[in-house]
């Protein structure tokens, strides 16, 4: 309990430290900020640290996010304090089966007093949109979130619409195996930069969790850690993160290695390896470092990798599509057995 | 996500090998033609290796036309089956086998068999005498010997199976490094056929095209091809002179180490007399108790340059149970009948020693023919290893006087024995007429050549000849023996039954043992002789009308001069060796100062010479072998020494700073995967036994900085020369703890065979094959 107290008192000292709104100098200072926000968010989802920073690192990278669980676990909770922490727009959408397409993009009116269609922009404009049980909603609907999430822009009556920057996508689902739900088609799942699996919490943390939350929820205690302004110089920041030509060979050889491996049926795609290093740089940022590892492709491979990969049949068994163990192991396999190029002038 | 499954089933659908009209199919195709050629290269190349074995061409172009028609018709099947690939690979050798086979049939069956292809009862009882022969033919042939029929026969179905199992190995295995084996077969024939030499140019050149095979189709860096060639080289050429001979060998028969007289005995003659080590050719004693000499062959043409008693023709009538009255031998001429009790022990050879002149041998096992000029006894199918058998001859003692009646008189039909090649040096008739020029007989004309050889300034020598370049047969080399006055047996006998002829008096040379030496007095109540490869002489006989071939002496400290050539005996005629003007050093008595059937004193001087140079040679080559033994471990200081060198230099990179730290670590036991990052390497590397506090830190010092050189941007200033300084110190400090953690069962191998470089090598051979 303590511990927890001491942790929101130093979350507002941050609060108070970068709420003057300024200027960003330096990876030092981004350093700082991400730890901010991973502490916020830490106040409401205790325990699960490497969750949270995948999280973060999605949204530095510009990517997309899907947490994946069983309900009840925390997933929206996530979402929701990762939305909070940040000084953005957010629109939450609960995807249901009668969801349709243009709930999420917005209609276009016709206006009685100017006499022509009006465009009303649907949830999906805002910076960080939470797209809840995302595979309840029927594919087409679902479907209506490709666009957005490539290229950051929406087609409505013939025209187009382009999204808030920064401009991110989380979204929980419940396993497949589930009842009531629509397995995401594969082009989708690749657009999704990481998936990440919250787990149950231990014991002590489900133990912290039940006292904070008796009176109140601890979401209305959290404000914004970081402005618009701010995360936008972050990304920019880790946008700009040196990756050396033996790291991007390095992701293409696990990327062609996932083409090769008989036990995949579908390999990574080339937005996948972009995915990787994406990730990558925001992770050396989290980490404070001013250039990428190989060991930020290995940590990443997994989260980047895992739901886009399909096991061959007699991996995954008859009738399934979706083992994310056995896609796992397979990843952990293929990592261990790459070659990594120890730098400039390494001949393997 | 349909081009993506596309993608992948073409891929699988490449992998699974139905391959065809793509250009992955495309180069596959050029590939294996590729591959074919190099095949064959390698073999035309290797087996033309076997010119130091074969006389002439003609055998080398059939080999050749053989692997052509089996590699081109294996080709053609694959081609042919290129949609059943499986198919190909299983036809391909039949087919191949088949087209050689009508080829062997085409050359071999000529006139016998169905259609001309068909063999038939008639083709392989021609097949099987071809075998046959081709036995006779491989005993009785000196090296380079001619590629006859049955030659040819036997080696044309060697090259079909090599080549069919190259073949099979390289094509329908898929295993082209393989090829290597059928290769390596027919490179050890010449070492194994006795006076055959491996051809270090071919080797070397084979090595090559072998590697060229290996390297179709594999992509390949200039340096490492470049080392293995000029290893292939280096090692062509010095590889054949270092391989052990094959003349003698420890045989499993219990008889003791094998002495091959081989087909020719003269060949090995000058060897088995410098070989240090004695090895008993056979014993024997007399009824007499005396010792006498034993006669394995004759030579008696002194044309070309290999004089021997080639290919002897053996009529089965001739056998040695009883023998004629020795050619020439009148009855008056005064004879002793002696009977030998012989054992031979491991003599490999197809001639019988025999005293002169047999009159029956009985106890032989074998076919055994006895030739009736030379009276010398051979067999085409036996050797005389572990014979024993018991010789009844007349030995002939002609008196002086009978020597000298017979005058200058030489009978008709003795030609043979005296033809010279018609080019010769002056110096052999010169030299003959200066010494006889004041003799009126052959006998003593034969006396007086005798007495030139023995005496000053002629020396017995074994080694001389052959340093000096004159150590073999013919009318050339018994110039250059005659102007420089040293030899062995072989050049006296030569000098003294060519300049016999020159002066008209018939001779030969005669191959055999000098008597030995009394290995015991009373064995079975007999005083019996042992005779070793040091006994193997040659000596010349002449022939005198009336009297028949009669035995000389001509070499020094060897041998026993016979009584009738015995200038101390009474009624000899006196010689006077006409260049030294005085007598000869051993006084007139030639035995006198010779130690009559032992080495003598020359000899014994070249034997502790040759004895000292021999142990100088072992300890070298003991030296040498130690050296070797620490060549891993020189070669892994330098490669560290120059690797921190490098980096302090400014040279090298940090990465090497870490290679040789990962090296470092594998040579004490501590596995670096080239799968591990650096920071996983770095983990397992601070748990090592041996490292401290200091070298941890030292560690992930190194450890930063090549992160930052390996995987940071470029730095604008360029590296620091003191923080590389400072890199390298901490690099020297984490070596040493890691050489630290090395356990103490494992120093010893890994100083002197280190992991890494046995690792390294591997990998670069994995690379290359």
């Amino acid at each position: 309990m303590s511990e927890a107290r001491a942790s929101k008192t130093s979350v507002t000292e941050d609060i108070a430290l970068t709420a003057s709104g300024a200027t960003l100098t330096g990876l030092g200072d981004v350093f700082g900020l991400c730890r901010s926000i991973i502490r916020s968010v830490e106040t409401v989802i205790d325990g699960k640290r490497e969750a949270v920073e995948l999280a973060l690192m999605t949204v530095l990278a510009e990517g997309h996010l899907l947490i994946e669980d069983v309900p009840g676990v925390g997933k929206t909770m996530l979402a929701k304090a990762l939305a909070r922490s940040i000084d953005s727009s957010v629109n939450r959408i609960q995807f249901t089966p009668d969801l349709l397409p243009s709930d999420i993009t917005g209609v276009s009116v016709f206006n009685q007093v100017t006499r022509e269609f009006q465009f009303k922009p649907g949830p999906i404009f805002a910076n960080i949109v939470i797209g809840d049980e995302i595979n309840r909603a029927s594919p087409k609907t679902q479907s209506a979130l490709l666009e957005s999430m490539e290229e950051g822009q929406v087609s409505v009556d013939g025209a187009t619409y382009p999204l808030a920057r920064p401009f991110t996508v989380v979204a929980t689902q419940n396993p497949v195996e589930m009842e009531g739900t629509y397995p995401l088609p594969e082009a989708q799942r690749d657009r999704f930069m990481v998936r990440i699996s919250m787990g149950y919490p231990d014991e002590v943390a489900e133990l912290t969790m039940l006292r904070m939350r008796e009176l109140t929820s601890p979401l209305d205690s959290l404000s914004p850690v970081v402005s618009l302004e701010q995360l936008t110089h972050m990304i920019a920041l880790v946008r700009g993160t040196f990756v050396s030509e033996s790291v991007e060979k390095y992701a293409v050889s696990i990327a062609q290695e996932t083409r090769r491996d008989p036990d995949l049926r579908l390999g990574a795609s080339p937005r996948a390896t972009l995915h990787l290093v994406r990730a990558a740089k925001a992770r050396a940022v989290l980490e404070g470092r001013e250039f990428v590892l190989p060991d930020d492709i290995d940590a990443l491979a997994v989260p980047v990798l895992g739901h886009r990969l399909i096991a061959a049949a007699r991996v995954a068994g008859a009738g399934s599509t979706y083992q994310s163990t056995s896609i796992t192991d397979i990843i952990q396999r293929i990592v261990a057995a790459t070659p990594v190029p120890l730098g400039a002038g390494d001949r393997g | 996500m349909a081009e993506a499954a596309a993608r992948v089933a073409r891929v699988r659908t490449e992998r699974a090998g139905l391959w065809g009209s793509g250009p992955w199919g495309a180069r596959h195709r050029r590939t294996e033609f590729l591959r074919v050629v190099m095949v064959f290269a390698t073999f035309a190349v290797t087996l033309g290796g076997l010119h130091t074995i074969l006389d002439g061409v003609g055998w080398w172009v059939l080999c050749v036309t053989l692997c052509a028609t089996v590699l081109g018709t294996g080709a053609a099947v694959r081609a042919t089956f290129s949609r059943w690939r499986l198919w190909g690979r299983l036809l391909a050798p039949a087919v191949s086998l088949l087209a050689a086979a009508i080829l062997v049939m085409l050359r071999f069956g000529a006139g016998t068999g169905l259609i001309g292809i068909i063999p038939n009862s008639e083709t392989w009882v021609r097949f099987g005498k071809l075998l046959r022969d081709a036995g006779y033919s491989i005993t009785w042939q000196t090296v380079p010997a001619r590629a006859d029929e049955p030659i040819s026969f036997v080696l044309a179905l060697g090259v079909i199976v090599l080549v069919v199992a190259a073949e099979i190995v390289a094509f329908s295995l898929h295993f082209p490094a393989l090829v290597g084996l059928p290769l390596a077969v027919v490179f050890l024939i010449p070492g194994l056929t006795p006076e055959g030499r491996t051809d270090g140019w071919f080797f070397a050149a084979s090595a090559l095209t072998y590697l060229a095979l290996l390297l179709v189709g594999r992509r390949w860096h200039a340096t490492p091809v470049l080392a293995v060639g000029a290893l292939a080289v280096v090692s062509g050429l010095v590889l054949p002179g270092a391989l052990p001979s094959t003349d003698f060998t420890v045989t499993s028969s219990g008889l003791g180490p094998s002495v091959s007289t081989g087909v020719n005995p003269m060949l090995h003659l000058g060897s088995d007399l410098r070989d240090n080590i004695k090895r008993t050719a056979l014993t024997y004693s007399t009824v007499s108790g005396k010792p006498e000499y034993l006669r394995l062959a004759e030579i008696s043409d002194f044309s070309g340059q290999d004089w021997g008693p080639g290919q002897p023709v053996l009529d089965n009538q001739n056998r040695p149970v009883a023998f004629p009255r020795a050619p020439g031998v009148s009855s008056r001429v005064t004879t002793a009948r002696e009977v030998t009790y012989v054992h031979v022990a491991n003599l490999a050879s197809p001639w019988l020693p025999l005293p002169y002149a047999p009159s029956a041998v009985t106890g032989l096992q074998g076919s055994w023919q006895f030739l009736p000029e030379s009276f010398t006894v051979a067999s085409n199918h036996d050797l005389a290893r572990g014979q024993n058998y018991t010789v009844a001859s007349e030995q002939i003692t002609p008196t002086p006087e009978q020597l000298l009646s017979t005058g200058t008189r030489v009978p008709l039909g003795l030609q043979p024995y005296l033809s010279l090649p018609t080019k010769r040096p002056r110096v052999i008739a010169e030299t003959a007429q200066s010494v006889t020029a004041s003799e009126p007989t052959n006998y003593e004309k034969a006396l007086a050549l005798q007495e030139y050889l023995r005496s000053e300034p002629f020396h017995y020598s074994e080694s001389a000849p052959e340093a000096q370049g004159y150590d073999g047969t013919g009318v050339a080399y018994v110039a250059a023996f005659l102007k420089q006055h040293e030899g062995y047996c072989i050049h006296f006998a030569s000098a003294m039954a060519v300049m016999a002829r020159e002066l008209g008096i018939p001779s030969r040379i005669i191959v055999g043992f000098q008597p030995g030496t009394l290995q015991s007095e009373q064995d079975q109540g007999r005083r019996l002789f042992s005779v070793t490869t040091k006994d193997l002489h040659s000596w010349p006989e002449l022939y005198f009308d009336g009297i028949g071939w009669v035995r000389f002496e001509p070499t020094p400290s060897r041998g026993e001069v016979p009584a009738y050539a015995n200038q101390s005996v009474t009624g000899v005629p006196s010689m006077v060796a006409p260049d030294a003007g005085t007598a000869s050093p051993s006084g007139r008595d030639p035995n006198a100062g010779a130690p009559s059937i032992d080495d003598g004193p020359t000899a014994a001087a070249w034997l502790s010479t040759a004895t000292r140079g021999g142990w100088l040679v072992i300890g070298g080559g003991l030296l040498g072998l130690g050296a070797l033994i620490f060549v891993p471990a020189v070669l892994r200081v330098v490669r560290r020494s120059r690797r921190l060198a490098a980096v302090s230099l400014g040279h090298g990179t940090v990465v090497s700073l870490w290679r040789e730290i990962v090296d470092t670590a594998q040579d004490a036991g501590i596995s670096i995967g080239p799968t591990l990052t650096p920071r996983e390497a770095r983990a397992r590397l601070h748990r090592a036994r041996g490292m401290s506090d200091a070298g941890r830190a030292a560690l992930d010092r190194v450890g930063e900085a090549l992160e930052r050189e390996g995987y940071g941007p470029p730095r604008v200033d360029g590296a620091n020369a003191q923080a590389l300084n400072a890199i390298v110190a901490d690099a020297r400090v984490v070596i040493s703890c890691l050489l630290a953690s090395t356990p103490n069962d494992a120093r010893l191998k890994a100083f002197l065979l280190p992991a890494s470089l046995v690792a390294s090598t591997q990998q670069a051979v994995r690379r290359w094959v």
